[in-house]
């Protein structure tokens, strides 16, 4: 009886792991629809994607001790490159790099947020994420949704 | 790239981040050129980069970037004013990494912003190449750090100290 337990909850502690094909199928799905979506529709999944990535990146600055660039707009960019990228590719790939295969590097996982570097080393070539010795660290550790709107209308 | 080509005086420089700033960034100069003043920055297109390195009349300095990268927008405005400076000497010019994917991925692109440095080649044994890569560097630099690299690579300059 005991050992029937035992089997069971390994089971189903290792199935936990494994994506059911109807899953796989609607991650695929969602990433095939934002493609096929009209354009109020991608708006309202670009402000949500954008939300997400700000959400995230204010926790990740407090988990890993890090702060914002004194200029904001350089976070704010950061941060709506990589709601771009979750979207068309589904996964938040540094928008700071050139990849002769995005999609192949989105499923690799090495360069997407937070990347292996910074992971490791908290090194964020992008200047999202920067410590105290870095020469345009500013005080804050947090920016908001409005504030990346704001510092992401930039034109080249 | 039959207009590249390695030679003894090819240097590769790989960097990471070459600044050196005060901890309160003010943006000083707009991304753009001052009001009324002509952008000495230009984009170009990878047909408009081939013909450049096919007829080659100064020096090149081209800017590899994306749109969402954040330290790219940091570069731009320190970009424009090396640029300004430097009008008639070197030619400056921007290359989005994003449109322009071929070029990007033949300029074996990697971190951005990238710059890379060309100069005028010639030589009897490669007549065909027209262009020598004289350095690249990756990540955002002040306008200084520009200048000196330019001085370095293409007028016989010291190598700068950049980090």
């Amino acid at each position: 009886m005991k050992s029937t337990i035992l089997l069971l909850l390994f089971v189903e502690s290792t199935t936990a792991f494994i994506v059911s094909p109807n899953t796989i199928r609607q991650s695929v799905s969602l990433r095939k629809k934002y493609e096929d979506m009209d354009e109020e529709e991608k708006a309202v999944a670009l402000e949500k994607a954008t939300k997400a990535m700000t959400a995230f990146t204010n926790k990740y600055l407090e988990n890993t001790c890090t702060k914002l660039c004194s200029d904001k707009s350089v976070p704010a960019v950061v941060i709506k490159g990589l709601a771009e990228h979750k979207l068309t590719l589904g996964a938040p790939l540094c928008p700071c790099r050139f990849y002769d295969d995005k999609e192949a590097e989105a499923k690799d996982g090495y360069w997407n947020c937070p990347c292996v570097p910074m992971r490791e080393r908290h090194e964020c070539h992008c200047m999202l994420f920067l410590t105290e010795d870095n020469a345009f660290v500013g005080e804050e550790t947090s920016i908001t949704y409005e504030e990346v709107i704001e510092g992401s209308n930039i034109q080249f | 790239m039959k207009f590249l080509t390695a030679t003894p005086l090819l240097l590769l420089v790989s960097s990471t981040h070459a600044f050196t700033a005060p901890r309160s960034v003010q943006r000083s100069v707009s991304l753009y050129a001052a009001e009324g003043e002509e952008k000495a920055v230009a984009m170009v297109s990878g047909e408009d980069l081939e013909l450049l390195l096919q007829n080659m009349e100064q020096p090149l300095v081209v800017d590899a970037y994306a749109t969402w990268c954040g330290p790219c927008l940091l570069m731009a405005p320190e970009f424009e004013q090396a640029a300004q400076e430097l009008k008639g000497k070197v030619k400056f010019v921007k290359l989005d990494t994003d449109q322009e994917e071929e070029m990007a991925s033949r300029l074996n692109i990697m971190g951005l912003p990238t710059l890379l440095f060309l100069d005028k080649y010639q030589d009897d044994e490669n007549p065909d190449a027209r262009a020598v890569l004289k350095g690249r560097i990756e990540g955002a630099m002040q306008k200084k750090s520009i200048l000196d690299l330019v001085e370095h690579y293409f007028f016989d300059g010291p190598a700068p100290q950049l980090f």
